[in-house]
């Protein structure tokens, strides 16, 4: 041991003294790799990306120095505000659609049947899918001639409907096929959180007089809340990040009907060759983000902590 | 307050394990009954079929008047206490407490918190009940779950081994309390055990199971002084049974073999009888095993193995020359229990501490054993049976007309 180890209590200068220790070194120069890499691929690129939004910048001419220039262009277009509503709509109605799919199917697993394991294989298959695959079939499935949405429509007597193309119908339609596609992470985490649930629990409540409704209310839910919450954050830090599913749909049309901040991101950056609008609107996007987890993470340990 | 009857109950979990296999028992009104057992003897499915926790295979479950078998839980007027306690973390005591009542009962808010107060208060958790569990200690948590059965005041109260998670000292304080609540509410109580000395200590009547049967049902002293089977004689006593071999020679009216003992011709003739195997087991509890350091009439010499000091006295373990083993003469089919079939002969006797010198063990110093012949009992073993207890009864049928006789 060395002596340079700190001792409880001990002033700044040996802590120092610590740090500088050959004991020290060794440690660092072991985590001098890791370091590097994060520094390359994360810190980097932020920091690259937060000096960028500062300058006016494109690929043609050089640099101009801008100031807060970009964030107010940003903030006085309307269709900025009008694709941060879409992106908190389309992040909103996901989450909650794969939360409620994702429970009831976790509730429907979590019971003994025939066929159970082909039945979870089934439905955690979506999961597996490349979102561009996902986008591509989709495409088919709400084509206008072709696909089947539009078939039902037909064979029940009424109109058909232009899922992709119509302002109102875009952003719900990439909705259903992104739900669609990760409902199942909702799924399998409360599927194991069940798992964990004492039978005890349930058995003493039904000895107590609970009913099914009851037993979900009382026992199933509160065991699935830390779970819930974490995935909860996760997933919504996913999808205000999502980029190919709508990309590849609707790219973000009709107009900006579907428009979202990850698209809209890089339409600035690489269709209007505005790199340095591009970058604002990402650091903008970037606090709201940071943002939302640390409010919501507050939230967590108020909730759960407090239990 | 309900009687429980067990009429002819048979469980089969999948398709062929059988778990309780034609059980029958009436539990009185206010009876406390303890369902004893080893692990996978049927005691805990029992229990289960009572609550409505498990379904009945074949036969029927009343409590009370009614037949419960496909009434639920919630239904049967009774409440139970889990070995995990089961509270429910996510609530405080009161809630936990107050779960049942609000869920079976039109009691109004203030009601129910009086009645949970009120059990609080018998169960001493009162400065706990706005607490949650997971801030409670083992043996807060378990009056907790009492409570939380109580405050129902049910017609029936089930145990599922409620004490098995607390440490030693506590157990045997819990024991005391629970009997002490019982004994207060006198309400019908199945309480399931695999630890015999609990089930001794806290009930009116003990049922012993192995493998889904019963094998007797009976007053603790009952079971301890008269076991019907092998099973029985080694379940039931700490330390077990001694189980010798010897066979029964009715010329000499005496047993010959891992000990020699004499009996009385009458004595004999009975066991001759009853007796469908020429070797026999005697089983001898070690309290009724005396040691002496010199030889005396009718000793048998033994080797002492080692001398285990447990306080008020000493429990000595000592080896036989030549003694046979159980499972050389036992049937395949005959359960002896789990211990007596790992461990080499093992045989123990009660003495007074210091009363054989400590250099005595694993010296092959000998030192001289009798037996207290009245409380032997003699097993069959090919049918496991007590072949004595005939004998022992009419004994003390004599014994007492023969006394009810002199006052004449």
């Amino acid at each position: 041991m060395s002596n340079a180890t700190p001792t409880e209590g001990g002033s700044i200068i040996e802590e120092y003294r610590y740090l500088l220790s050959k004991e020290s070194v060794w440690g660092w120069l072991f985590l001098l790799p890791t370091l590097v890499a994060l520094a390359v691929v994360s810190v980097f690129p932020i920091i690259r990306g937060i000096l960028l939004s500062f300058y006016e910048y494109n690929a043609l001419r050089p640099d101009v120095w801008l100031g807060l220039g970009n964030y107010a262009t940003i903030f006085g277009l309307p269709e900025f505000w009008n694709v941060l509503k879409n992106t908190f709509v389309w992040s909103f109605a996901s989450v909650v659609m794969m939360a409620a799919l994702g429970l009831g199917f976790a509730l429907l697993l979590d019971r003994e049947f025939k066929g159970r394991s082909i039945a979870t294989t089934l439905l955690l298959l979506p999961w597996t899918i490349p979102f561009i695959a996902v986008a591509l079939n989709w495409n088919l499935l709400f084509d206008f001639n072709l696909g089947m949405f539009n078939g039902i429509l037909n064979l029940l007597g009424f109109e058909r409907i232009d899922w992709l193309s119509r302002g109102r119908y875009a952003l719900f339609s990439v909705t259903l096929a992104y739900v669609w596609r990760n409902f199942p992470f909702f799924m399998i985490t409360f599927l194991a959180a069940m798992k964990g649930i004492p039978q005890d629990l349930y058995e003493a409540a039904r000895v107590d007089g609970s009913t099914r409704l009851d037993l979900f209310r009382h026992i199933t839910l509160p065991f699935l809340q830390p779970i819930g919450i974490v995935t909860t954050l996760l997933m919504s830090l996913w999808t205000l990040n999502h980029f190919t599913l709508i990309y590849v749909m609707t790219s973000g049309g009709p107009g900006n009907a579907s428009m979202v901040l990850p698209v809209y991101i890089y339409r600035q950056a690489f269709r209007q060759n505005d790199f340095g609008l591009a970058a604002a609107i990402a650091v903008v996007m970037l606090i709201i983000m940071m943002g939302y987890g640390l409010v919501y993470l507050r939230l967590y340990q108020e909730e759960v902590g407090g239990k | 307050m309900a009687r429980i009857l067990f009429d002819e109950v048979t469980k089969i979990y999948g398709d062929d394990t059988l778990a309780v296999d034609d059980f029958d028992l009436e539990i009185e009104d206010g009876e406390f009954l303890t369902l004893v057992g080893p692990s996978g003897s049927g005691k805990s499915t029992l229990l289960r079929m009572v609550a409505g926790l498990e379904d009945i295979t074949e036969g029927s479950i009343h409590i009370g008047d009614t037949v419960v078998n496909n009434l639920p839980p919630r239904s049967r007027d009774i409440a139970m206490v889990f070995q995990s306690y089961a509270l429910y973390p996510h609530l405080t005591v009161r809630e936990n407490m107050a779960f049942g009542l609000k869920r079976s009962t039109d009691l109004s808010d203030p009601e129910i918190n009086d009645r949970v107060e009120e059990a609080a208060a018998m169960m001493g958790i009162e400065p706990h009940l706005d607490q949650k569990p997971k801030h409670l200690s083992g043996g807060q948590r378990q009056r907790v779950a009492t409570g939380r059965a109580i405050v129902r005041d049910p017609g029936v109260f089930l145990f599922d081994e409620p004490l098995s998670n607390l440490d030693a000292k506590l157990r045997k304080h819990m024991r005391t309390e629970l009997q002490r609540i019982q004994n207060q509410l006198d309400t019908t109580t199945i309480y399931v055990t695999h630890d015999q000395e609990e089930a001794m200590t806290m009930s009116d009547r003990i049922a012993i199971l192995n493998y889904g049967e019963l094998q007797q049902v009976g007053s603790p002293r009952t079971v301890y002084n008269e076991p019907e089977n092998v099973f029985v004689a080694q379940f039931i006593g700490s330390p077990s049974m001694n189980m010798f071999v010897s066979t029964l020679d009715t010329d000499a009216n005496r047993f010959v073999g891992d000990i020699d003992v004499s009996i009385d011709p009458e004595r004999a003739s009975a066991i001759a009888q009853n007796a469908t195997s020429d070797e026999l087991l005697l089983g001898i509890r070690p309290e009724h095993v005396t040691v002496h350091l010199e030889a005396v009439e009718e000793s048998v010499p033994a080797s002492v193995d080692i001398i285990e000091p447990l306080g008020s006295n000493d429990l000595l373990y000592f080896d036989l020359e030549d003694g046979t083993g159980v499972e050389d003469v036992i049937a395949d089919d005959v359960s002896i229990g789990e211990d007596e079939e790992k461990d080499e002969e093992e045989y123990k006797v009660f003495i007074q501490p210091d009363s054989v010198p400590i250099e005595y063990e694993d010296s092959g110093e000998l030192v001289y054993l009798t037996f207290d012949t009245e409380h032997m009992h003699v097993f069959d073993p090919r049918t496991g049976e007590n072949i004595d207890v005939e004998t022992a009864t009419r004994t003390t049928v004599d014994a007492q007309t023969e006394t009810a006789g002199d006052d004449d």
